[in-house]
């Protein structure tokens, strides 16, 4: 399914890539044909970043996060102004668009790396011979780790949706009011999606408890 | 599987492998064999030493000085960590950070430690740092294993 996922991407990227290209042959560099360059630009960078970052750093899962968090959100605000997204008033929702994609890679690489662990552990078991013993909820770090990243992402969405309104109602609506909805209905839908996370986590744990009984 | 050994003088150890059809057993059979062969050299108080990669339970760079460690004892490697990385073909020998390999028939599990690193515990108590994009390279090995 991953494979299938993940050549999806790689198929609509190259087809995007094609389409835009022929057509600033019919109706020149539009707006709409130099976000596109722009956006494939900005991911190519960051690309090439967190594989410098990967190679050459040994943090731990969440200092590392943190730290590509920061570098992320400064290349981030940095190719934003270059290339006229960002401007004085808004650039800090870079922090909230970045702060959301690294919070919800997080959560999935947190859960893949407990899984890949308890996978290898079974392996190991098994090729010594030795009885595979499941490990129960209570000792499992993945669904806390996603209850933690919900609660904050709701907290977030929740702090942003009370600015807005806040703003909203006030004598005289400041003009990025509509960034912090923007910012809102993120942060809201990276906390419904870490829910589905949530939810398939604890039925893969429950068939696999199944089994193992 | 029948096993039959006998003595052929003057001539060098000779594993013959019949089979009545290629498949992934007799793969994993002859790859077990060749694996048997592959062994490093390593110095130990002025002694040339050659240690068998099974006798081997984790290689680790310090400072750009390649360092050979079995259950007791450590040896001074000679080559690099390419060197390395190019002679451990299908062995049990699996990369698991940028300056250590670690010879996964010897590990006893892998645990996430409080600062959330990776730690892999080897069967003579040895704790060994695992980064986690080598986490699929362990898992390859043991799937091939298990075969």
């Amino acid at each position: 399914m991953r494979k299938i996922l993940r050549d999806t991407c790689i198929f609509a990227a190259l087809m995007i890539l094609t389409v835009f290209a022929f057509s600033i042959a019919g109706v020149g560099f539009t707006e709409e044909i130099k976000l596109v360059f722009e956006l494939f630009g900005l991911a190519f960078i960051l690309s090439v970043i967190n594989y410098i970052f990967d190679e050459k750093t040994s943090f731990s899962i969440i200092v590392g996060y943190l730290v590509k968090y920061l570098i992320v959100s400064v290349v981030v605000i940095a190719f934003g102004f270059i290339v006229g997204w960002f401007y004085p008033s808004n650039f800090w929702m870079a922090f909230i668009y970045v702060g959301v994609i690294t919070v919800i890679v997080y959560a999935l690489d947190s859960v893949k790396t407990e899984k890949d662990i308890e996978e290898i552990n079974e392996m190991v078991k098994l090729n010594k011979n030795e009885k595979v013993e499941f490990t129960p909820l209570k000792k499992r770090k993945g669904w806390k780790v996603l209850l933690v990243l919900i609660a904050a992402m709701a907290l977030l969405s929740s702090s942003l949706m009370a600015v807005y309104v806040y703003m909203a109602n006030s004598a005289t609506v400041p003009q990025y009011s509509g960034y912090c909805l923007n910012g809102f209905i993120i942060s809201l839908v990276a906390a419904v999606f870490l829910l589905g996370v949530l939810a398939v986590y604890f039925v893969v744990y429950s068939s696999r408890r199944k089994k193992n009984i | 599987m029948r096993v039959e050994q006998r003595q052929v003088k003057d001539q060098p150890l000779t594993v013959i492998v019949e089979y009545p059809e290629y498949d992934k057993s007799v793969d994993n059979l002859i790859n077990k064999i060749k694996n048997m062969s592959i062994s490093f050299t390593g110095k130990s108080d002025g002694k040339t030493v050659s240690i068998d990669i099974s006798d081997i339970y984790y290689i680790e760079n310090v400072e750009r000085k390649i360092f050979l460690y079995s259950r007791k004892d450590v040896y001074r490697y000679d080559g690099s960590m390419a060197d390395i990385d190019s002679s451990i073909g299908e062995t049990d020998l699996v990369r698991i950070s940028r300056t250590c390999f670690m010879n996964v028939s010897h590990l006893k599990e892998i645990m996430q430690i409080k600062n959330s690193h990776l730690e892999a515990v080897l069967d003579n108590g040895e704790k060994l740092i695992v980064s986690r994009k080598y986490l699929k390279d362990i898992k390859k090995i043991f799937r091939r294993k298990l075969l």
